[in-house]
């Protein structure tokens, strides 16, 4: 019986691999081979707790292995698999290498079983997600990564404060559910919120997945937020919080979406309200709202990267992503197969009955029923509206449809034949979970006493989309796109983001420069004093006088003419001198006086 | 094997004064010698840690005379581990030092090489003396050596080389008056004889005084906010193994050496309780930490920004000292290992990103990564220990500062150590960015995609060898410290805090 | 021809909604109305879209190069 690996090893091992292997075959041999062993290695785990290092007098635990761990750890291979499929053709190594140490620090968190393993691995995926970002190489892509990776390590040093005062104030580092009271959790709860993008500091996904490559967003979908949403079941389930900011998240997501014209943006709005279910179901508490949670983080990454997947097949044949740019160019004809199953993906987020969204999202508006909650339960049906609207009828209407304008068609075909078996196989899960769920219920946490399949449930379904469909056609023109950007709760950080690097570079440069200006001036003129001390005194006097009978406002006649000009000339001289930072010739006035005041401090305090 | 103590110093010494001898008849011949020294002063303190940690201190007599009139030699836990780090980065160094010396200073090679050891030599002198005023002569043969080896170097190497020059002086001036006051009033030089006979003179003028002269020179010699201007000018124009050598090495022989005088020679209850210059150089520490982030994040010249963020980083390591608990000072001491290690190799990359292109300046940094991938991905590990990823070493030594500040109740040191990473991260990431991602003209992804790839352009083994070296020696202190603070660092840390 | 067939279906879906019992798991009073669904959707439907494109006229929207 073979020992399993950590699964979070066997990816970061393989990302090591990759530049090793020479051909082209060798490499894809390897890019869908690791996704595949890491799979028979999860199906080797059984629970417990495995992995153990001492560490700096503690324990680290790198294999927490239950239900809900094994639950997110088998889509996060899957998904990886999948995107595998789909990114294969791309020949950049380093885009690889970083994709496989993010799916690798990810799987890492979601079986973390103490908070240092969780720290190092959260970290770790946090900087190879910007490398998916950057990767894209355009301006927007590069700022935009910038910023994610800004924002990133503000919620790492949230968390590793939290869990230093945590440990520091229970001595234990195990993982598990924390009590959501006093400084040491909230933090924590803030680096787990920053993650799982809950506004008001959700910015980053929004700002930064529709930028990343076409390949590395589909990664980038899955498996940032939804570690934090296994994060959050784990340390904070039941907390009320969660729940009013996961319904508010929903709502504000398919807000957000109405106004968006940037494709993948959309789509990045809508993994914001989908989130807000599962935060919502984990602060729900109770076993049919984490299961209804962890449910809908395992449908929610297959839908969303079929999504992406379409939206970037999209943008990998045209080279728009904007609506307005895509709508009427008849996208509908030349790449029919793309349409259908991107409409798969969308009617699963949208939770049409068969497809695999109808049956986790039902479970978490299900349970905010059952817990009483009648404002939640109405915020997470609406924001169901919203969803269907947007995925389901805004996006693909006007990226594939469109009434035809004068731009005429555009060169356009179907993406190569692995995007498309990606999709392919990414819907067909899709299809399959939804039609048969008890795959999907036999590996949640607890065990399931729901029936998605009711009457009443498929009825309600059907009048919902229906009826969104017909306020669509309503409004069906003011929907479209166009070229306008939404302000969100970025703009508190970039507005003064772009204002603080001004105020370190022109005032401060320049103040230090003024300063250094003025004693260097002094000590100018302090030389030209000793050069000379004979003709000091004259100098001083002469300057004076020129200054005086100058102010006066007329020359007379000076006793020395010449050597007054000559003497003007040399004043000018020593007043005249530009200092750059690299050049300046008499910094030791500076420096000198800096010690002199230093050691009087000393010696005041001692 | 009973002389290593000595051995350790007068092997550099002596070769240092061959290579111009056989740098006369053969100059190809020096590199070997250089080496073959520091290798030796390498091993030999290896062995010395490693006596230290099975038998305790060692004490060595020069010459077999007693102390306090005899100069003794004194490695205990904190010497032995700053001399391995010293000779460790020398020899590191050294290895590099040919190819860029090559280029860099090809018709003064010899003189390099034949300074380079003496300014080892110094930096271990200083490290294994027990003896004041011994200290002082190692310190002045250190000082002297780097300020030449700074003057050769490029345009505006002279004008830094001057400026710390006097700014050196100064500060050695200030230690041989502290060191000359303390001989008036205890007539002993001897740090261990020194520690006993200054208790019962806490309350004289003259010994505060002189501890006053002591701290201010020290940190004019390490470079701690506001003492360091001399520090940006110096590091960024000299040739690039000398700035490693410096940033890595120098500035921590300064730091040990304020922790022997705070600590050891002065009793930790005279530094933190009767005179609180603790608190001072912690509250200078903060503000050293800020400013140096701050200055690098708007520099557009490599080295000019890693010397700036080299201000900062002594700034943690002197908060460290200034927390004066056991968790800052374990903190202090894992930096002052981490910052040699990160520092020597972000300076080393930086001199190799100028070998082969040419440029210091990071807007120029395009495509770097195709051409030299592996010293792109070992300056890309050292960033990250810089901002404090784990696992490497950088996230550990960072990790027990905070722990300090927390022992402390101190909350103000948190903040700014938490922001600091982040202020790194900016600088940091910049130049990543360049490096990796700088679109050249117009960029379709498929281009990426069908592969179409320059050359690797790689630096010469000869450089790249010590810059893979220490970054793996990043990852693999970082992964192994507990092991390295159970066994020395916990020892290392002077009794009474 | 197409629009017809929506309209039919959305009717035959109402309807259907008035022979399915609803009161096993009802935990809300309006569950139990008649067509709710449909009405919610519907009417949150265009809520959703006339609030949202309220806010990004007369707030949220700007040109695509505002932070430039």
């Amino acid at each position: 019986m073979i020992k399993p690996l950590p699964p979070a090893a066997i990816f970061i091992l393989g990302a090591l691999l990759i530049p090793l292997a020479r051909t082209k075959r060798l490499k894809q041999l390897i890019l869908l081979l690791v996704p595949a062993v890491a799979f028979l290695d999860l199906l080797y785990m059984s629970h417990g707790i495995y992995w153990i290092y001492p560490f700096l007098g503690y324990e680290l635990v790198l294999g927490k292995v239950d239900k809900l761990s094994m639950c997110f750890g088998y889509i996060f291979v899957i998904v990886a698999f999948l995107g595998m499929i789909y990114a294969i053709h791309v020949k950049e190594d380093g885009q690889h290498i970083a994709t496989f140490f993010h799916i690798g620090s990810s799987l890492g968190v979601v079986f973390a079983g103490d908070l240092f393993t969780l720290l190092i691995f959260w970290e770790i995926m946090a900087v190879s997600g910007v490398f998916l970002i950057w990767y894209q190489r355009d301006k927007a892509a590069l700022d935009a990564g910038f910023r994610y990776i800004l924002v990133h390590l503000f919620g790492g040093s949230c968390l590793l404060a939290g869990i230093i005062i945590h440990v520091v104030n229970r001595g234990a580092i195990e993982f598990g559910p924390i009590e959501y009271e006093g400084l040491s959790s909230q933090l924590i709860l803030i680096a787990f919120i920053i993650n799982a993008a809950v506004p008001p500091l959700h910015a980053w996904l929004t700002d930064a997945y529709p930028e990343g490559t076409v390949t590395g967003s589909v990664f980038l979908t899955a498996f940032v937020t939804k570690s934090a949403v296994y994060v959050l079941a784990r340390a904070f389930p039941g907390v009320e919080l969660l729940m009013w900011l996961g319904a508010v998240m929903a709502v504000y997501g398919v807000v957000f979406a109405v106004l968006e014209n940037d494709i993948r943006r959309l789509l990045a709005y809508h993994i914001v309200s989908q989130v807000g279910y599962m935060v919502c179901g984990v602060g729900i508490g109770g076993e049919m709202a984490i299961d209804g949670a962890t449910a809908h983080a395992f449908c929610h990454i297959l839908y969303k990267a079929l999504l992406f997947m379409g939206a970037g097949a999209v943008i990998y044949t045209t080279g728009k992503k904007k609506l307005n740019q895509l709508e009427g160019i008849g996208l509908y004809k030349k790449m029919p197969i793309t349409l259908t199953l991107y409409m798969i993906g969308a009617f699963s987020i949208s939770g049409v009955p068969f497809f695999n969204g109808f049956i986790s999202k039902s479970m978490v508006v299900s349970a905010a029923a059952l817990k009483h909650e009648p404002v939640i339960e109405l915020m997470l049906y609406l924001a169901s509206i919203g969803t269907f609207l947007h995925t389901g009828l805004k996006l693909p209407y006007y990226t594939f449809f469109g009434r035809p304008s004068e731009k005429g068609e555009i060169e356009a075909k179907e993406p190569p034949f692995n995007m498309l078996l990606a999709m392919g196989l990414t819907s067909f899960l899709c299809i399959l979970i939804g039609c048969y769920p008890k795959i999907l219920y036999d590996i949640l946490p607890y065990p399931v006493d729901y029936h998605p399949y009711t009457p009443d449930h498929v009825i309600g379904a059907i009048q919902l989309l229906l009826l969104t469909g017909a306020a669509f056609w309503l409004y069906i023109d003011k929907l479209r796109g166009e070229p306008t950007i939404t302000l969100d709760t970025d703009w508190f950080y970039r507005k003064p983001a772009k204002a603080f690097l001004w105020l370190c570079d022109i005032p401060l440069n320049n103040f230090r420069l003024t300063v250094q200006d003025f004693l260097s001036k002094a000590v100018g003129f302090l030389t030209e004093l000793s050069k000379n001390p004979y003709t000091a005194p004259t100098v001083l006097v002469l300057s004076t006088q020129i200054s005086i009978t100058k102010a006066l406002n007329g020359l007379r006649g000076q006793p020395y003419p010449d050597k007054v000009v000559e003497l003007k000339k040399k004043l000018k001289g020593i007043n005249g001198i530009i200092y750059i930072e690299n050049r300046y010739k008499n910094p030791l006035a500076l420096n000198i006086s800096l010690v002199l005041i230093f050691l009087l401090l000393c010696t005041l305090f001692v | 094997m009973s002389h290593s103590p000595i051995l350790i110093i007068i092997i550099p010494l002596i070769s240092s004064f061959f290579v111009p001898l056989i740098g006369w008849r053969k100059k190809n011949l020096c590199y070997p010698l250089v080496v073959l020294a520091l290798f030796i002063s390498s091993i030999l303190s290896l062995y010395i840690m490693g006596s230290v940690i099975t038998h305790g201190s060692i004490y060595y007599r020069l010459g077999g005379w007693e102390p306090p009139w005899g100069i003794e030699y004194r490695i205990d836990y904190l010497n032995g581990f700053m001399a391995v780090i010293v000779s460790f980065i020398s020899f590191l160094v050294a290895i590099y030092s040919r190819r860029s010396g090559e280029q860099e200073l090809p018709d003064r090679i010899v003189h390099f090489y034949c300074i380079f050891l003496l300014l080892v030599t110094g930096l271990l002198g200083m490290v294994v003396t027990g003896d004041m005023f011994n200290l002082y002569v190692f310190l002045e043969i250190a000082s002297l050596a780097a300020y030449a080896l700074i003057a050769i170097g490029e345009d505006g190497a002279l004008m830094g080389s001057f400026n710390y020059l006097i700014m050196g002086t100064i500060g050695a001036c200030f230690y041989l008056l502290g060191v000359g006051y303390l001989y008036i009033v205890t007539g002993s030089l001897n740090m261990n004889d020194l520690s006993q006979i200054l208790p019962g003179l806490y309350h004289s003028r003259v010994v505060r005084t002189a501890f006053a002269l002591f701290i201010v020179g020290l940190a004019l010699k390490m470079g701690l906010f506001p003492l360091h201007t001399w520090l940006p000018d110096a590091y960024t124009h000299a040739p690039s193994a000398v700035s490693a050598l410096l940033a890595s090495v120098m500035s921590k022989v300064s730091v040990y050496i304020m922790i022997r005088i705070m600590f050891t020679v002065f009793n930790p209850y005279f530094s933190i309780e009767l005179i609180p210059i603790t608190t001072m150089l912690s509250w200078t520490a903060g503000i050293a930490i800020l400013f140096g982030e701050i200055m690098a994040i708007v520099q557009p010249d490599l080295k000019r920004m890693l010397a700036y963020s080299s201000v900062a980083q002594i700034g943690y390591i002197v908060l460290g000292i200034g927390l004066a608990n056991t968790m800052g000072l374990t903190g202090s001491l894992l930096h002052v290992l981490n910052h040699a290690l990160t520092k020597g190799c972000l300076f080393l990359g930086a001199g190799a990103i100028t070998y082969r292109r040419g440029t210091r300046d990071i807007r120029q940094l395009g495509y770097l990564h195709v051409e030299m991938p592996f010293t792109m991905a070992a300056f890309t590990i050292a960033a990250l220990s810089m901002i404090g990823i784990p696992p490497t070493c950088g996230f550990f030594s960072k990790y027990y500062l905070i722990l300090g500040a927390i022992d402390a109740r101190q909350w103000i040191w948190v903040i700014i150590l938490l922001l600091s990473s982040l202020l790194n991260a900016i600088f940091f990431f910049r130049v990543i960015e360049n490096a990796y991602f700088k679109p050249l003209g117009v960029i379709h992804e498929s281009s990426y995609d069908r592969g179409e790839q320059e050359e690797a352009n790689e630096v010469p083994l000869g450089m790249l060898i010590p810059i893979l070296a220490l970054a793996a020696a990043i990852i693999l202190t970082g992964i192994f410290s507990g092991k390295i603070i159970s066994t020395i660092i916990q020892f290392a840390i002077p009794e009474g805090i | 021809m197409k629009k017809v067939l929506f309209f039919i279906s959305i009717i035959l879906a109402c309807l259907a909604d008035l022979f399915i019992s609803h009161h096993d798991h009802a935990p809300f009073w309006w569950h139990k109305l008649p067509a709710f669904d449909a009405l919610y959707g519907f009417i949150g439907g265009i809520l959703l879209i006339i609030v949202a494109q309220a806010l990004g006229r007369y707030w949220l929207q700007k040109d695509a190069d505002y932070y430039d």
